[in-house]
């Protein structure tokens, strides 16, 4: 075959070859990135804190209710749940007997100018970051805030166990509403996987996904996969 | 040629790579568990005359108090269907009724029928549908039975509202004796029956497995004897009259025994009976007080309350081996154990800070976690699915019965009439 064939011959195959490659392999998942945002990124966490917080003084040690009680060490310490005793803890002093002493309304002006210092700070810091986001960072602030709508209205039923593992795929469109949701793995469990769709379909829509680049909506979340599997519950 | 070939690969290269559609996959850990919110439409009556009762308001009760479902009030209802032709889940969407109930009574000649149909409001479909037929005069029990069909659809766990409960109530009579009551309700406190009553202390009311017997303690004689006692016919029988200590009977979960205490050998011991042959057998023997055994679900061991630590803690005795082993740890003072029908819970008095609270330990993690905020609590009985603890309690200076969802997230206070309510004991699941 002359050479003048072969050449754009060769670079044809290749173009095509390509291009079936590219038609075959990309409209499949091959490659799952599993994204487990806990803690949420640093962009989140800034702005839920909560100034007004920081003017409160902090939460007096618990005051024993007699001051004669002597704790006795336990023949067996276990995992204590709720109402904390004055028990002795080999890590954490012992709280003292007596109470924090009150702010006085002097100390009180004075961390009030303090939580306006640390206000503008973190806003100093949030802008900063604002401007610095990447687009992998502004991605993880999103699925963050996905999650976190998600779990705020994901109620598990009592049939529910830590292990239970379900997935679901749902559809977005660029306004943030969901369109679709599916079950694609139950757990086994009728009543766990239906709370997990509700919990997305009582979601609805994450309107700030509006503020997505949308390249960047496109390529990570007109589908997303959901897993659901608790890990905080009582067992 | 080569060259063109590796500007071509790296073409390829470049397109793979910002084109490979990863999916992204997010992972949900936790959850806020809020009360599902439900819509009970008033149910459809269609008979003479007025309906035996509000079925719908029934049903909204029972679920209200598991705590896992937000009841929607009837008057914020856009509509009242009673058949699928009427639904419109836009209505029940605006109200964030996540599903609604519907439903229609009707009483051929001695036989209501309760049709129900519930429907998935966010995903638009019916999820159950079903029907409850019986005598008029159980129509409570029907209404019971309807909420435990949607519990168990949308929970995954058998509800236990079509069960009963069993007390005594105590009313202080100026010159005499106290009157004593056994009384039986309905898990909704409602419908109380007298089972039994008397001018001498009643103690210790238990159930059999079956929920066709009871048995208690009675002085009626002067002095505590066990009875056990037929429901349906009223029919008693005494078990015990031994010397001393006639306390805490506890039906094995195959009916066949029963545990109780006995201080015939001079302390109080653990014994059990055959109540077939009266053949009784003693299990433990020590010198401190033994009492207030409960039967594990499998039947192969029972917890006791003994004091042979020093103060009162939970002891496990193993029926095979013969052996005893110390169950609780945690707290100066534990007591009165009941276990859950998976046998992995056990709820029981436990003091902290000197106040009586009621607390649930688990077998398997020994996490103990107390479940009440009150002072007092006595008695804790555990309802047959597991979901809610039943017990005594004070409430402006009288004795009440009260009631705690397991997570400690749902109360609620059971409806006295008058006088001292006291030891209540939850029915097993009980036959139609």
């Amino acid at each position: 075959m002359p050479r003048i064939i072969l050449r754009p011959a060769l670079v044809t195959l290749l173009i095509h070859g390509l291009l079936l490659y590219l038609l075959m392999a990309n409209w499949e998942t091959t490659e799952r990135e599993i994204i487990r945002v806990k803690p949420a990124p640093n962009v989140i966490n800034a702005r839920l804190v909560d100034v007004s917080d920081i003017s409160k003084p902090k939460p007096a040690p618990p005051k024993p209710k007699k001051a004669a009680v002597t704790p006795k060490p336990k023949p067996k310490p276990l995992p204590k749940v709720v109402a904390p005793k004055p028990k002795p803890e080999p890590l954490k002093a012992k709280p003292t007997p007596k109470p924090t002493p009150k702010p006085t309304p002097n100390q009180q002006s004075s961390r009030d100018a303090l939580a306006a210092i640390v206000r503008n700070e973190l806003a100093a810091v949030e802008s900063q970051q604002q401007a610095a986001l990447t687009e992998g960072e502004m991605s993880a602030s999103f699925v963050s805030l996905i999650q976190r709508t998600v779990v705020n209205y994901w109620s598990r039923p009592p049939s529910a166990r830590n292990g239970m593992e379900c997935e679901l795929s749902i559809q977005l469109i660029p306004t943030g509403e969901v369109v679709s949701v599916t079950l694609v793995r139950s757990s086994g469990n009728p009543a766990f996987d239906s709370s997990a769709v509700n919990a997305v379909q009582k979601a609805g829509a994450f309107p700030e996904l509006q503020n997505l680049p949308s390249r960047e909506f496109e390529k990570n979340f007109r589908r997303l996969t959901l897993i659901f599997k608790p890990e905080d519950l009582r067992y | 040629m080569k060259r063109l070939l590796t500007a071509l690969m790296s073409v390829v290269l470049a397109i793979s790579a910002t084109s490979a559609w990863a999916q992204l996959t997010i992972e949900i850990s936790q959850g806020a568990d809020n009360p599902t919110a439900i819509a009970v439409a008033p149910f459809a009556w269609q008979g003479m005359g007025a309906p035996p009762e509000d079925i719908a308001f029934i049903v909204d009760g029972d679920l209200a108090r598991s705590g896992q479902f937000a009841p929607i009030a009837q008057g914020d209802m856009l509509g009242n269907p009673t058949t699928e032709a009427e639904v419109f889940f836009r209505d029940w969407r605006a109200l964030n009724a996540e599903y609604l109930l519907i439903g229609r009574v009707s009483l051929e000649p001695d036989v209501l029928r309760v049709d129900y149909e519930l429907f998935d409001v966010l995903r638009q479909t019916k999820v159950l549908t079903g029907y409850e037929s019986g005598p008029a005069s159980d129509a409570r029990m029907l209404a019971h039975r309807v909420a435990d069909a949607v519990y168990e659809k949308l929970t995954g766990v058998p509800g236990a509202f079509a069960t009963k409960l069993l007390y005594i109530s105590v009313d202080r009579v100026p010159g005499r004796n106290d009157y004593s009551r056994l009384t039986m309700s309905d898990s909704d406190g409602a419908r109380p029956i007298v089972l039994f009553d008397t001018y001498e202390p009643l103690l210790a009311p238990t159930w059999s497995p079956d929920g066709k017997h009871i048995a208690y303690v009675s002085f009626e004689t002067g002095r505590p004897a066990i009875y056990r006692q037929e429901i349906a016919t009223g029919q008693r029988e005494q078990l015990t009259n031994f010397p001393g200590l006639n306390s805490s009977p506890a039906w094995s979960p195959d009916g066949k025994t029963m545990a109780m205490v006995l201080s015939k050998g001079g302390n109080a011991d653990i014994y059990l009976m055959d109540l077939a042959t009266k053949k009784l057998t003693q299990l433990t023997r020590h010198y401190a007080i033994d009492t207030e055994p409960a039967w594990m679900p499998d039947g192969r061991s029972l917890l006791f309350t003994s004091d042979r630590g020093g103060k009162p803690q939970i002891y496990r005795y193993d029926l095979s081996s013969g052996k005893t082993s110390r169950v609780t740890y945690e707290g100066t003072y534990n007591a009165r154990a009941r276990v859950s029908q998976d046998g992995r819970s056990v709820v029981m008095v436990h003091q902290a800070e000197g106040r009586f609270h009621i607390a649930i330990l688990d077998l398997v993690t020994n996490r103990m976690q107390i479940l009440t905020s009150t002072d007092l609590d006595e008695s804790p009985s555990i309802a047959p699915n597991g979901s809610m603890v039943l017990y005594a309690t004070k409430y402006q200076g009288r004795s009440i019965l009260a009631a705690v969802a397991v997570d400690g997230e749902a109360k609620f206070m059971l409806p006295a009439s008058k006088g001292d309510v006291r030891e209540p004991a939850w029915s097993p699941y009980l036959p139609r």
